[in-house]
């Protein structure tokens, strides 16, 4: 029985890398071995060459859609071709022996490397890159040239401002880095290259300032990277699943963007950046609580009425939670708290209704819900007025069928309006289905059960940290200087230190401001010397 | 990675909230009543000197963990008194904070259960509440004192309100005259005054998880001027506005504050539910924090590694100990009968004896070349 349970409970060992190993596959030559393991790979393409007099076999391998054919018949076939016609049967054969030395003096394209084992081999033509072999050689070159069709550069999507960059991030990783890097031309920024998922083989890149990036964090988040070993990575979705603190937690532990400016500004902050192949949404690290209600916007406009939004952001995640759980809590069970008057007419709204004041609420939340999640899968246009003509018949049917009260219609559309005007959509989300817990908990046990309720979520947000920064920093015991970009946000020019919680390795970001009337009193102080000397 | 701080590590800044939360307790609503029961019209002079013993008490522990680094008041009873003695005194002080914290749960459940929820049984009331605490406990005392942070507009805000409905038609004469009953009600007030800190002692499971000592003492100061301005504010204005004798009638003065409040539309009678819901979170955090200090107790004396059992066994304990049917008449007889003696005794004897036993420990640590 033991070796019954121990057999069902040992882990299976992780699968090995599936990447062809040159001792496994058949064939003479690499050429061969290239053709063995893409054998029945319809895209893959072998064009066969023929150099010199001896007519000496070699082949390019890539793959149709990933490259540039026009490159490859510009840098690659007709240089090569054009050489042979002269090349003598000596010179053939000592290129055959040498590669590189086609990539030196016959190929013209940019970056050209040796390639010695299949597996690398495979890995590039994987990738878009060109392999070169000869016949009956076991290297060859690998040529980059990839080239496939990519969306270009649109208006940011989800993070939509007036003001500022209108530029977003692609799904084409070396085009992203490119534009980190035109923000931050600092020869520190490092760009890691990784490659995760064993299928899949996604470019990872993590992304950091050198001299400014606590180097801890640094490692932290690459032996997290490296520590995933999963068959793909589609979305830096997954990245964010697997490397996360507390995998349990509603509460996001990565700040996501499409924004290239979000990431500089982030970078700059002394957080880290990881980026994945295929996606436009990037991941920025160690996450705060505070952080996931700032919009880009905040930093570009005048910081007074950005104060003004900010409050009603936070304001907004507040109500998301509470607002409903305070409404089943007052009507359920203290309505005398409220107005008499308000209550009159409160008890008036709900005299029809069929249903306790909960299942009510539930009801409601759940038409929310649907309308909501209908509204997103269909186009556009349609999903706009669909949620629009939805909301508002079904509230008003369901208040004329006696299943809802006028009352809790508004409070659900207070519900989702608060919810909605949450930066991050994912805590926007979060944040409204929190609010049906504490509902219920309203429901069992009035305004104590919403206040233990909300302890609660308090008490998992106080534990919380995300790469070892408490998740509700700045708020406890840091610097002055870290509250000026929290609830409230400060003038820029205060802002001279980074953010002490981040640990930053460069503390300060800002040297003294020099104004306008310093530059008058320099002028002074520069003009007087002369006017003694005159 | 760099900065990284465990949940066990505290920056002195930190001690200001739990030097707070550990005297406030739930005195704002019964600590006027019991001054003025004493003191009469000069409780506010004794609620004044009060803060002085209380900022005296509040020094010990740090001073003698400052001695001792790293180590609570299980090691230094240990040190000082014996293995034996040593191993009793931390216990004693254990079964202490769950008693209080126990006393805590029956006073904030009854408030509840004749406020706003009168059908619920107790049980439940207290059982949500330790299954909150026990969640932020079990996590350590760094989150704690985050949390302590963060609630604290739960503290100020419904004081505030009370304070500006006391200064409003508040009739100061009735202070006065001063010391007309002579020392003895003034001598009495500050000592009532002064053991309505019943929490203080848990100071003494604080020290060890400093990250440094300086600026500990300015730190620990700070949280006991924060409780002492209100402090003294309130039972000032509550003599002031209700008079003496009537606050020694109420049982629970402050919420007589919020009921004369008047907002168009509202009555205070109602709105004191929601300043009860909003005082339920400090009663919270005064539980979690006697929690605390008895599971690190078991936990030190048991040499655990890890805090949770002792967390869950102080959960059972206080669930059972909340949960005693007992009337809040004694409840409130205990607080005035017994509690003097015993937060002298955990407050200053014992601290004070720890003190000069450290103090002599250390001294001949010294002379015989040791550490």
């Amino acid at each position: 029985m033991w070796s019954t349970l121990k057999r069902l409970l040992r882990r299976r060992p992780p699968p090995s890398s599936d990447m062809p190993r040159a001792t496994d596959v058949p064939g003479r030559d690499l050429l061969d071995k290239l053709e063995h393991v893409f054998r029945g790979a319809d895209d893959v393409r072998v064009r066969r060459l023929r150099l010199g007099d001896d007519g000496v076999e070699a082949a390019l391998v890539f793959i149709d859609g990933l490259v540039d054919e026009n490159r490859i018949e510009r840098a690659l076939i007709w240089p090569l071709l054009r050489w042979a016609e002269s090349a003598t049967a000596g010179e053939v054969q000592r290129v055959r022996d040498e590669a590189p030395l086609l990539g030196e003096r016959v190929f013209t394209a940019a970056e050209i490397a040796p390639v010695g084992e299949l597996e690398k081999a495979s890995a590039a033509v994987l990738q878009g890159d060109v392999v070169f072999v000869f016949r009956g050689e076991n290297s060859g070159l690998e040529i980059t040239n990839r080239g496939w069709q990519a969306r270009p550069v649109e208006a940011p999507k989800l993070e939509v401002t007036i003001r500022g960059p209108q530029d977003a991030f692609t799904e084409n990783i070396l085009w992203n880095t490119a534009t980190l890097r035109r923000r931050v031309r600092d020869p520190n920024l490092r760009i890691e290259m990784l490659k995760i998922g064993r299928r899949s083989r996604t470019d990872i890149a993590l992304v950091h300032i050198e001299g400014l990036t606590p180097g801890g964090l640094v490692e932290e988040i690459r032996r997290r990277l490296d520590g995933i070993d999963i068959d793909g990575i589609l979305d830096t979705g997954y990245i964010e699943h697997l490397i996360e603190d507390v995998w349990w937690s509603p509460f996001p532990h990565h700040l996501k963007t499409e924004r290239p400016d979000t990431a500089a500004a982030a970078l700059l902050e002394g957080r880290a950046v990881v980026f994945a192949d295929t996606t436009p949404f990037v991941l920025m690290m160690p996450a705060t609580l505070d952080s996931l209600f700032h919009s880009p916007e905040d930093s570009y406009d005048r910081w007074l009425p950005v104060n003004v939004l900010r409050w009603i952001r936070f304001l907004a995640a507040l109500l998301s939670v509470t607002v409903p759980a305070l409404y089943v809590a007052l009507v359920a069970y203290h309505p005398g708290i409220l107005p008499t008057e308000f209550v009159l007419h409160l008890m008036a709204s709900r005299e029809g209704v069929a249903f306790p004041v909960i299942i009510e609420a539930l009801i409601m939340q759940l038409v929310l819900e649907l309308i909501k999640e209908a509204g997103f899968r269909m186009p556009s246009p349609i999903g706009q007025t669909f949620g629009i003509v939805g909301g508002l018949i079904l509230g008003e049917m369901g208040v004329q069928a006696g299943l809802v009260s006028e009352a809790m219609v508004i409070i659900v559309a207070i519900t989702a309006v608060s919810s909605f005007a949450a930066v991050d959509r994912e805590v926007g989300t979060v944040l409204r289905l929190l609010g049906l817990p504490v509902m219920m908990s309203a429901a069992l046990l009035g305004l104590y059960g919403l206040i233990m309720a909300v302890l609660l979520i308090a008490s998992h947000l106080v534990i919380l940290r995300s790469y070892g920064v408490p998740y509700v920093a700045p708020y406890p015991y840091y610097r002055w200087s870290d509250l000026k970009d929290t609830v409230v946000k400060g003038p820029l020019r205060t802002f001279k230190r980074r953010p002490s919680y981040l640990h930053p390795e460069d503390a300060w970001r800002m040297g003294p401001l020099k104004t306008v009337d310093d530059d008058d009193a320099g002028r002074d102080d520069d003009a007087g010397p002369e006017e003694e000397t005159s | 990675m760099s900065g990284r701080q465990g949940n066990e590590r505290l920056p002195p800044q930190a001690l200001t909230f739990i030097v707070w939360n550990a005297i406030s307790h739930l005195n704002f609503l019964t600590a006027a009543r019991d001054i003025a029961t004493v003191a009469g019209r000069d409780g506010w002079l004794g609620t004044v000197l009060s803060f002085v013993l209380i900022a005296f008490a509040v020094w010990i522990p740090i001073h003698v963990t400052r001695m001792f680094p790293g180590q609570t008041l299980v090691e230094i009873s240990q040190t000082v008194l014996g293995r034996f003695v040593g191993s009793a005194l931390p216990l004693m002080y254990a079964v202490y904070w769950m008693a209080i914290g126990s006393w805590a749960l029956l006073i904030h459940s009854h408030l509840f259960m004749v406020t706003l929820l009168p059908d619920t049984p107790r049980w439940i009331l207290n059982a949500y509440l330790l299954l909150v605490s026990t969640y932020l406990v079990r996590h350590g005392l760094e989150p704690m004192a985050r949390f302590f942070i963060l609630a604290i507009p739960a503290f100020v805000v419904p004081l505030a309100i009370a304070f500006i409905v006391g200064f409003t038609d508040a009739d100061f004469g009735r202070l006065r005259p001063v010391l007309a009953d002579g020392f003895g009600p003034l001598a009495r007030g500050t000592w009532m005054s002064f053991v309505q800190a019943s929490g203080l002692s848990v100071l003494w499971m604080v020290g060890a998880h400093l990250t440094r000592f300086r600026g500990a003492v300015r730190a620990a100061m700070l949280g006991v001027a924060f409780v002492a301005v209100p402090g003294i504010l309130m039972v000032t204005l509550l003599s002031a506005r209700l008079g003496f004798r009537e606050v020694a009638a109420q049982l629970y003065p402050p919420l007589v504050l919020i009921e004369l409040l008047e907002i168009p539309g509202f009555t205070g009678f109602h709105i004191n539910a929601l300043f009860l819901a909003v005082w339920l979170v400090i009663a919270f955090l005064s539980v979690a924090l006697l929690q605390y200090a008895a599971a690190s107790v078991v936990a030190r004396l048991l040499r655990l590694q890890d805090i949770v059992w002792p967390v869950l066994a102080t959960t059972a304990v206080l669930l059972i100990g909340g949960n005693l049917p007992i009337s809040e008449i004694y409840l409130l007889e205990w607080a005035e009968t017994v509690r003097p003696y015993s937060v002298g005794v955990t407050a200053l004897l014992v601290p004070i004896i720890l003190w000069i036993g450290a103090s002599w420990h250390k001294a001949r640590g010294k002379k015989g070349g040791g550490t």
